[in-house]
């Protein structure tokens, strides 16, 4: 696997990470708080969300935009090596029906190489910033058949 | 004004350890497919065993399945009316909380099977002056280590912002 187009791409400084477009909505929001068990009510009751928090609809999850971006790192790193660390913040609230975009740019090459990553509004802001710190291990710890293979726009999310 | 009173200080160094976490297939198969993620190692037993893995792996990020439903592991009368639990929340005046900065490292894959034990640890408390008023950054230092042989799998700081 090492010696694919893609992982030798993607080792290079200002290579793009396999970015990928989701657009949350009410299901995925219930499926995420039920799987992390997250009873919080701004994530799934949009009166209470209005009227007593403010806010113009249900949110997304902070942490679910750490999923996705985990995904991501995930996606780039198995075809040659492991994540090994990642570091992210929220900067802006989502509320769903939004088109995101989750993706990024190596930013160190060689054995340990670097990423920015982000979750990206439509006009290209932010909503979650972070960066990714991968290691080379010659896919010694991936299988060819490990790929992640849910390309799909909408991030297996269409209905 | 300040939120940081003595007795929201003394909440510095303070730990909790949570009951093992058993990690199931059950488990992984939903955090995939919330995810959309439809790789056949999170989802099939012979695939990962022909990968080389004991059982099912869990996606990167499963972890967050553990570090967020445990807190709320409590009779629902104990619930906030938002919903949300106290979690280790030094008590201040603070109205809002929200989240900042998470930093985590991954030392191995999570399996079903495993059974993961948080811990957690206030190893940070700071008050600074922001716009809208005194803010509280609460640092949380989290290991996930792997019962039985202690292993540490996963490190994690996070951030909560009090204001």
């Amino acid at each position: 696997m090492s010696g694919t187009p893609l992982a030798v791409a993607s080792m290079n400084v200002g290579d793009q990470l396999p970015s990928f477009e989701v657009r949350p909505d009410p299901v995925q929001l219930f499926c995420y708080s039920a799987i992390t068990w997250n009873p919080h009510r701004i994530h799934y009751d949009a009166p209470y969300s209005r009227d007593v928090e403010g806010y113009d609809d249900i949110l997304v999850h902070g942490p679910l935009m750490g999923s996705w971006l985990m995904r991501l790192c995930e996606t780039w790193v198995r075809p040659w090596g492991r994540v090994a660390s990642m570091t992210y913040r929220t900067i802006a609230s989502v509320h769903p029906g939004t088109t995101l975009t989750v993706g990024g740019v190596v930013t160190v090459g060689g054995d340990a190489p670097e990423a920015d990553i982000w979750v990206a509004l439509p006009d290209g802001a932010f909503a979650t910033q972070g960066s990714v710190r991968a290691v080379r291990t010659g896919g010694a710890d991936g299988a060819p058949s490990t790929a992640v293979n849910d390309d799909r726009l909408d991030g297996g999310q269409r209905r | 004004m300040s939120l940081l009173t003595d007795e929201a200080r003394s909440w510095l160094g303070a730990e909790q350890t949570f009951e093992p976490w058993l990690v199931t297939r059950m488990q992984i198969a939903q955090y995939a497919y919330t995810l959309g993620i439809t790789d056949r190692i999170h989802l099939d037993v012979e695939e990962a065993r022909r990968a080389g893995y004991r059982d099912v792996i869990a996606p990167l990020g499963f972890h967050l399945v553990i570090r967020h439903a445990v807190p709320n592991l409590l009779p629902i009368s104990e619930l906030a009316e938002d919903g949300g639990s106290d979690d280790m929340t030094p008590p201040t005046a603070a109205q809002r909380r929200m989240a900042g900065e998470t930093s985590t490292t991954f030392h191995e894959p999570i399996v079903a099977g495993d059974e993961i034990r948080l811990s957690k640890r206030i190893g940070s408390l700071e008050e600074k002056s922001g716009r809208s008023g005194p803010l509280v950054f609460v640092g949380y230092d989290l290991e996930y280590r792997r019962e039985g042989t202690g292993d540490l799998v996963i490190s994690e700081r996070y951030v909560r912002i009090l204001r």
